[in-house]
């Protein structure tokens, strides 16, 4: 009888072991269907990028009881419309006013780039859940905090410096006149 | 050999404990840290793409179910009371440039007697920019019993959605064609545009 209990405990052993295996190597469940990428638009500028930021911005918000921890990384870059320098010739001399620099702030592909860390409630079994416009709003107003960051911190100023110098060399070499950059 | 009354039971302790040890994964520790960087470039810009993905989210319905996993979900979701369906969608960016640290004097050769410039550019380059930080929820429907989707689950629907993107780009010359196609266009005339300013002919190629 211990024989034939020892046997059937043998074999619910075996049983289980060979229904992990296939559990294991059974195909993922994904319920995300995808559509494939398409092109939106193509614009055509001439736009001279001189820095180039890359920065992990950590999100903290709440909207009344409810509060959401997470991370986001971006990547941005200032650059100066090239189309709309006012330039000027006197006396073989070019000179170039840059135009107002332009901030662009995105989000970074690299792996991992937004994580969602916590989302709680201040109440007891209060609803935890933030809909997608109210995160989009929040990471827009992130962002939007991140841009004036980038100008407190002087990366402007350096862009700025950097397009003065790159666009001197570069139109003093396709010219041979002098150049200057204000 | 006969074997005694504990053989059996340890035999099978130590075939367990084998079996565990080899499908144990060793976990890296997720990375926390925040990271800072800023670098001078000198990149002329000449276009840019905005690549639009979309992906839904669905229950698993039976038919479609493939293996053990799959199948018990689909059971699962077909006894669930309520529905659970969203879209979302949103904007990849790439852009094609000039790397102007390539542009060397040799590069500009200039011609006084007939006013013409020829000039070699180096070759257009192109890179993701990076991705629209919000989602656009193109539909959302949850009914009944089911729990929403939360912040969490459209973070790895993302994450999903960024490396199918990526891939895609890779493997379809089309995206990158397309851009060094119109930022070749638009070097051209651009610096042809400069050139006719400084009453120059300005002839442009490319590496």
């Amino acid at each position: 009888m211990k024989k034939l209990y020892l046997l059937i405990a043998f074999l619910a052993v075996v049983a289980a072991l060979l229904f992990y295996t296939w559990w294991q190597a059974s195909p993922e469940v994904d319920k995300v269907k995808m559509q494939s990428a398409k092109i939106a638009d193509i614009r055509k500028m001439a736009e001279l990028c001189t820095v180039d930021f890359y920065e992990d911005l950590p999100i903290k918000a709440s909207i009344g009881p409810r509060h959401i921890f997470a991370k986001t990384t971006v990547t941005g870059s200032i650059s100066f419309d090239l189309e709309k320098i006012d330039m000027q010739e006197r006396n073989d001399t070019l000179f170039i006013k840059l135009p107002q620099e332009k901030i662009e702030i995105l989000e970074s592909t690299a792996p991992g780039s937004y994580l969602v860390y916590d989302t709680w409630s201040d109440n007891f079994l209060g609803k935890t859940n933030f809909t997608t416009a109210e995160e989009n709003r929040i990471k827009a107003k992130v962002i939007d905090n991140f841009s004036k960051t980038v100008r407190n911190r002087g990366y402007v100023k350096e862009a700025r410096t950097e397009a003065r110098r790159n666009l001197a060399d570069m139109l003093h070499t396709l010219t041979g006149n002098p150049v200057i950059v204000n | 050999m006969r074997l005694n009354r504990l053989s059996i039971p340890v035999l099978l302790l130590a075939l367990i404990s084998v079996l565990a040890a080899g499908c144990s994964k060793e976990e890296k520790a997720p990375d926390h840290s925040f990271y800072s960087e800023i670098k001078s470039v000198n990149k002329l810009v000449l276009a840019q793409m905005s690549v639009s993905k979309m992906s839904y989210i669905e229950d698993l319905k039976l038919s479609d179910a493939k293996g053990l996993k799959q199948t018990v979900e689909a059971l699962g979701d077909a006894v669930k009371i309520g529905s659970r369906k969203a879209a979302y969608s949103y904007n990849t960016y790439l852009r094609a440039y000039l790397d102007m640290t390539e542009l060397s004097p040799g590069d500009v050769v200039i011609d006084e007697d007939t006013k013409t410039i020829r000039l070699t550019l180096p070759a257009i380059k192109v890179e993701i920019q990076g991705r629209d930080p919000g989602l656009k929820e193109e539909h959302y429907r949850v009914s009944g019993l089911r729990s929403q989707i939360n912040a969490r689950e459209r973070a790895e629907i993302k994450e999903k959605m960024n490396t199918a993107v990526k891939e895609e780009i890779n493997r379809n010359p089309e995206f990158r064609n397309n851009l060094l196609s119109q930022a070749k266009i638009k070097a051209i005339s651009f610096f042809q545009e400069i050139g006719k300013e400084n009453g120059y002919n300005i002839d442009v190629t490319f590496r």
